[in-house]
């Protein structure tokens, strides 16, 4: 996933380069075919991955994307990150909106808001417009098992 | 070699759920493509920097 304009360039640059480096290989006749085969197939991998980041982030920063749903806590993170991106705010912007440095909101992106409190993660899904249905479901069985998301 | 190791498919979701890692080989040649490939793992995403990777080598060890 990429998280602001500078790691867009950075991606797209090393796109450039493994894709240069694809054609070169192609071009290269090995000993150990199956190895080289092995070697295309990860770059081939390694390039279309950028590319569908740098695709999702273009279509997020343009508000080509507007919904997100997640359905787990475990998709809360890059959901905070994508609406960041959709609603063009840069991390310094969200890092100003919620009273911290800027390195911090980079920390908690890049760590996947591990170590955030509970009380920030409310803040920053409230300013980042992210909202919460809540669900609760039961199979009647008597698990203690709490449904709420 | 486990078959797994050639599927790329998914981001390498198969080789990521089987082996908890992910698979590149490079054959490191000195021309462009090995030198890439080696390269695009050292570049830091967040800023651009390098920074260290551990490189295991897979060949024969020539002691044994």
């Amino acid at each position: 996933m990429i998280y602001d304009d500078k790691q867009l360039d950075i991606s797209k640059r090393e796109m450039a380069k493994l894709k240069d480096g694809l054609a070169a290989m192609q071009a290269h006749d090995g000993d150990d075919q199956w190895v080289r085969d092995l070697e295309i197939d990860g770059l081939r991998s390694q390039i279309a991955e950028l590319a569908a980041d740098i695709s999702h982030y273009e279509l997020l920063k343009a508000g080509e994307i507007t919904v997100e749903k997640c359905f787990s806590l475990e998709g809360l993170p890059s959901i905070l990150i994508e609406a960041r991106i959709a609603a063009g705010m840069s991390q310094a912007e969200l890092a100003n909106a919620i009273g911290v440095k800027a390195q911090q909101v980079q920390q908690y992106e890049a760590s996947g808001y591990m170590g955030a409190s509970l009380s920030r993660l409310v803040e920053v899904s409230r300013i980042l417009n992210v909202h919460t249905a809540g669900l609760f479901e039961s199979d009647e069985e008597p698990s203690g098992r709490v449904f709420c998301w | 070699m486990d078959p797994g190791f050639s599927n790329f498919a998914e981001r390498r979701a198969a080789q990521k759920a089987r082996y908890h890692g992910e698979f590149f080989p490079s054959t490191s040649r000195a021309d462009q493509s090995g030198r890439n490939f080696v390269a695009f793992f050292q570049i830091e995403k967040f800023s651009g920097l390098q920074k260290g990777i551990i490189l295991i080598d897979l060949t024969d060890d020539p002691m044994l």
